[in-house]
C-alpha cells in the first residue's frame, strides 16, 4: 500500500441524519454526523448509551428499520458512491462483501441451527461465487486465521458447542471472509470477559494490519479506544462533539464532555485517598442525556456542562477545525454558530 | 526439544481445546427416552404405520375379498393345538362356521362330518366357489359337492373331470386324518388372455388350519411387486380373526388396508397445510405492516368458521363420483385448506419474535436477501416448535377424515377407511348384535392417543425449559 492510498478516504459521512418517526413524536437519533475513514485506519466512536453510535453504523449498512426509521439528510460516500441512494440489490452486494459488521452479542449473533462452517460458507458462496466445497475449505482457513484450534473439526460444530470468545472469533471470521474494505465493530468485546477481550482485540489488530482493513470501532470503553484506534470521534446526543487522533485526544482534549468522559474512568492503583488525605470520589458527569425527542435550544451539552456560558443556551456551536486534525464543537474555542440545515 | 516447545506454545495461543460434544439430536433423543408415555405412543405409531405399509402382506385376505355366505361372521376363536390321532401338536386352527339362523345372529359350527370344496382364488376380489355338504351319508355329501362344482364351473356332470373329482373325494374319504384336505385341478381357464389353472381345495371335516407364510390371494405389494405370500391365513378360508362385516368381508384385512388411508391422511394433510402455513405465516411475520394485517384477517376468518361445516361445504361443492384416489386427494386438500390457519398464526408469532434476533441482523449485514433470510435463517429456527405442533395437529386430520367418511362424504366403498368402516355403527341394532364392527373406532382412538403422547414427548424433549 502506497502513501497515496493511505490518505484516500474510503468512506465519508457528511451531515448524516437518521430520525425515527414514531406516531406522536420524532426521535432524532443521529442528527448531523460527519466523519471519514481512510484506508487501513481505525476510527473509534465513543459516547454514552443512546447517543447514536449504533444507529450511525446501522445507517452505513442501510439496515435502519424503516418505518419508523428514516434518513433525513446527508450522504454516506463509499468510494464516491452515496450509499443512502443505493438500491437494495446494490446494498446487498456491498454488505458482507465490502462492508461488514461484528456485533456485541456473540452468543446470539450466530444462527443456532447451522454449523459455523455453513454460516461462513454462506457468505463466501454469496459474494465470491465459491462452490460448497471451496467455501468450506476457505472457512477452515478463516477459522485457523482467527486462531481457533482444530478448524477442521470446528467447522462442523454448532454455535452452542462454542464458548463466547470462540463465537466472537467465528463472527470475525465471517466478517472478514470476503476481505471487506471496512469492518464495523459494534462493541465487539463488551460481552466478553477481560482476558478474552484482550485476545479478541489482539486478533482484530493483527487482522487489521495484515488485511489492511479500515475499521470503525464503536465502544464506550475508553481503554479499548486508547489501545486500539487511530482516531476517535466523541458523540453526544446524535452529533459529533470532538474528533481527533487518539493521542491528541487523550493528551489534549478540548470539549468539556470529552473531559468529563475521560475523568470518569477509575484509575487502577490510585488509592482511596488523595494527597491531602481526603476521600477520593469517582467523577461523574451530572445529569443525563437530553430527551432525543426534544433537544434543548443551543448546545445539547449545555445543561450538564461545567463551563456553560450564556450563549450556549442561545445557539448551537459549529464543528470547527483546531490544529491539524482536531475538530471541536464548543463555544470555548470558536464562536461559529451552527447553521440551520447543517 | 526446543522445537516441540515452540509448537506447544503455538497451540496454547489458540483458543478452544479439541473435544467432542453430544450433538443436539442425541440430547433430544436422550430426553425423549425418559418420557414414558411418549415412548409408548411412539411404539404404537411405529407398529401401526409398519402394519399399514405391509397391509397387503399382513392381512389374510384382500380388502375386497368377500364370502357372501358369511355376513357379520363373529371373530373366530383360535385353537392352538390339534390332535391328529397320534399325538397333540402345535397346529392352530379355527372351526368353520355358518349362519344357523337367518336373523344374522347366531353362527353355528359346521357338523364334523362335513365335506367342503373351495376354489383357490386367482383373481383378487372375485367371488369364489364355496360349497359345504354336511349330510350324514357319504354318498349324498359326494354328490352334493360334485353337482355344486359342476354348476359353478358350468361343466357337464357326466364328464371326465367330474369322474376324476368323484374319485378324488373317495380317496380323501379313506384318509385316516379326520381333517384331511387335498388340492384338485379341474382344468384351465382363460381370463383376460391369460391362462390360469383352476384349483379347488377339497376339505374333510370342519377345521380350517392356519398357516404362516401361506400362499393366498395374489396382490401387488405397494403396487409394484407381484406376490401371493401372506403372513398368516387359512388356505381353506372360514377364518375371521376380528370378525366380518355385513358383506362377509374380513374386518382385519379391511382394517389394515383402511389404515393406509386413515393414517396417511394425517401426515400428508399436515404436510400440505404446514407448507401453506409456513409460507403465509413466514411472509406475514417477516414483512409485517399491511401484508400482515390482510393475511392475518384472512386466517382469522378461516379459524372463526366452524370447521366441520366448512368441511361439508367444501366437500359438497366439489364433484361427486370420483375414483377413490381422487377422493383421497380431495379429502387431504380439503383438510389442509381448513387446517393451515392455526399453523400460520403460530408461525407468524414465532417469526415476529425471531426476526429481531441478532443472527437475523447479522445475516442482513452479510448481504442476504429477505427471502433467503426467511427461508434459511428464520424458518429453520421455528422447526422444533413446528414439529411439535405438527404431531399434535395430526390427530385432528385423522379425526377429520374419519368424520367425513363416517358421514359418507369421504372415502367410499369398496375402498376401506376406518371412518367408513364405522359408518355401519350408526345403526345401534348392528352395534348391539355385532359389536366387533366398532374395532375401527378403537384403532382411531389408539392412533390419536399415540400421536398425542408422542407429540407430548417430543415437546418435552425439545423444550429447552424442561427439567429433564
Amino acid at each position: 500500500m502506497g502513501q497515496i492510498d493511505k490518505e484516500k478516504k474510503i468512506i465519508e459521512v457528511k451531515g448524516l441524519k437518521t430520525h425515527f418517526h414514531l406516531h406522536d413524536h420524532t426521535v432524532r437519533a443521529v442528527d448531523g454526523v460527519d466523519f471519514h475513514v481512510r484506508a487501513g485506519e481505525t476510527l473509534g466512536i465513543v459516547g454514552e448509551s443512546g447517543c447514536g453510535k449504533s444507529i450511525t453504523s446501522m445507517s452505513i449498512m442501510g439496515l435502519v428499520q424503516s418505518p419508523p426509521g428514516k434518513n433525513e439528510g446527508g450522504e454516506i460516500l463509499f468510494h464516491g458512491e452515496d450509499l443512502l441512494k443505493a438500491t437494495n440489490a446494490r446494498m446487498r452486494q456491498i454488505r458482507g462483501n465490502k462492508i461488514s459488521m461484528i456485533f456485541q452479542e456473540p452468543m446470539t449473533s450466530l444462527n443456532p441451527v447451522y454449523t459455523v462452517g455453513f454460516q461462513i460458507s454462506e457468505v463466501l458462496m454469496l459474494h465470491q461465487n465459491m462452490s460448497k466445497e471451496e467455501a468450506l475449505a476457505e472457512s477452515e482457513r478463516l477459522l485457523d486465521l482467527v486462531g481457533i484450534s482444530d478448524p477442521h473439526e470446528r467447522v462442523h460444530e454448532y454455535p452452542f458447542q462454542l464458548s463466547g470468545g470462540l463465537r466472537q472469533r467465528v463472527m470475525i471470521a465471517m466478517a472478514m471472509a470476503c476481505q471487506p474494505e471496512i469492518l464495523i465493530a459494534d462493541e465487539p468485546t463488551t460481552a466478553l470477559d477481560v482476558t478474552i477481550q484482550a485476545q479478541i482485540l489482539h486478533l482484530m489488530k493483527d487482522l487489521k494490519e495484515t488485511q489492511n482493513t479500515a475499521t470503525i470501532f464503536i465502544t464506550h470503553d475508553l481503554a479499548v479506544i486508547a489501545s486500539f484506534t487511530d482516531r476517535v470521534m466523541v458523540m453526544y446526543s446524535g452529533v459529533c462533539v470532538e474528533s481527533a487522533p487518539v493521542k491528541e485526544l487523550f493528551k489534549n482534549h478540548m470539549h468539556p464532555y470529552t473531559e468529563g468522559l475521560l475523568s470518569s474512568v477509575p484509575v487502577l492503583g490510585e488509592g482511596k485517598y488523595d494527597e491531602k488525605g481526603e476521600r477520593r470520589f469517582l467523577k461523574t458527569i451530572e445529569g443525563s442525556l437530553p430527551d432525543p425527542r426534544n433537544y434543548p435550544k443551543g448546545c445539547r451539552f449545555a445543561p450538564r456542562c461545567t463551563k456553560v456560558m450564556e450563549k450556549c443556551h442561545q445557539s448551537e456551536p459549529s464543528l470547527v477545525l483546531h490544529g491539524e486534525d482536531h475538530e471541536v464543537r464548543c463555544f470555548l474555542y470558536s464562536d461559529e454558530i451552527k447553521m440551520a440545515g447543517e | 526439544m526446543s522445537e516441540n516447545n515452540i509448537e506447544k506454545n503455538d497451540l496454547v495461543s489458540k483458543e478452544g481445546l479439541s473435544h467432542k460434544e453430544d450433538s443436539l439430536m442425541t440430547v433430544y433423543m436422550r430426553r425423549f427416552k425418559k418420557h414414558k408415555l411418549g415412548n409408548i405412543g411412539f411404539v404404537i405409531l411405529v407398529v401401526f404405520y409398519t402394519l399399514a405399509l405391509f397391509a397387503d402382506f399382513v392381512s389374510p385376505y384382500t380388502m375386497g375379498w368377500t364370502d357372501k355366505t358369511k355376513s357379520y361372521h363373529p371373530p373366530s376363536t383360535i385353537y392352538w393345538t390339534y390332535n391328529d390321532g397320534e399325538k397333540t401338536r402345535f397346529r392352530p386352527f379355527v372351526y368353520e362356521q355358518k349362519i344357523a339362523s337367518i336373523a344374522f345372529k347366531s353362527y353355528g359350527v359346521i357338523a364334523p362330518y362335513s365335506f367342503r370344496a373351495i376354489s383357490i382364488e386367482t383373481i383378487p376380489g372375485k367371488a369364489e366357489l364355496r360349497s359345504i355338504a354336511n349330510e350324514k351319508d357319504f354318498g349324498e355329501r359326494k354328490s352334493t359337492i360334485v353337482s355344486d362344482v359342476a354348476r359353478y364351473y358350468s361343466i357337464s356332470q357326466e364328464g371326465e373331470t367330474m369322474r376324476r373329482l368323484a374319485k378324488a373325494i373317495d380317496e380323501l374319504e379313506k384318509d385316516s386324518d379326520p381333517d384331511a384336505k387335498m388340492v384338485f385341478n379341474i382344468g384351465t381357464q382363460e381370463v383376460n388372455g391369460k391362462v390360469t389353472s383352476l384349483d379347488i381345495h377339497l376339505v374333510k371335516g370342519n377345521k380350517n388350519f392356519i398357516t404362516f407364510f401361506n400362499r393366498g390371494i395374489p396382490y401387488k405389494f405397494l403396487g409394484l411387486i407381484k406376490s401371493d405370500l401372506h403372513l398368516f391365513g387359512s388356505e381353506t378360508g372360514g377364518f375371521f380373526l376380528l370378525g366380518g362385516d355385513g358383506l362377509g368381508r374380513d374386518m382385519l384385512s379391511r382394517l389394515l388396508h383402511g389404515s393406509r388411508i386413515s393414517l396417511s391422511v394425517g401426515i400428508v394433510g399436515v404436510f400440505i397445510s404446514f407448507i401453506i402455513g409456513l409460507l403465509i405465516g413466514g411472509i406475514s411475520g417477516f414483512l409485517g405492516g399491511a401484508v400482515d394485517s390482510v393475511l392475518m384477517r384472512i386466517t382469522e376468518i378461516i379459524i372463526s368458521i366452524p370447521s366441520i361445516y366448512l368441511l361439508f361445504t367444501l366437500r359438497s361443492s366439489l364433484p361427486s363420483g370420483l375414483s377413490s384416489t381422487q377422493i383421497y386427494l380431495l379429502i387431504i386438500i380439503i383438510l389442509a385448506l381448513v387446517g393451515w390457519a392455526t399453523l400460520a398464526r403460530i408461525i407468524r408469532g414465532m417469526v415476529l419474535s425471531l426476526r429481531n434476533e441478532d443472527y437475523v441482523l447479522s445475516a442482513k449485514t452479510m448481504g442476504l436477501s429477505d427471502l433467503k433470510i426467511i427461508v434459511k435463517h428464520i424458518l429453520p429456527n421455528t422447526m422444533s416448535f413446528v414439529i411439535v405442533q405438527l404431531t399434535i395437529t395430526i390427530p385432528g386430520y385423522i379425526l377429520g377424515e374419519s368424520a367425513l367418511s363416517l358421514l359418507g362424504l369421504g372415502i367410499t366403498e369398496p375402498q376401506a377407511s376406518w371412518g367408513n368402516m364405522l359408518s355401519v355403527a350408526r345403526n345401534y341394532r348392528v352395534v348391539q348384535d355385532f359389536p366387533w364392527i366398532l374395532i375401527p373406532g378403537f384403532t382411531i382412538f389408539l392412533s390419536i392417543m399415540a400421536w398425542n403422547f408422542f407429540g407430548d414427548g417430543v415437546r418435552d424433549a425439545v423444550d429447552p425449559k424442561s427439567k429433564h
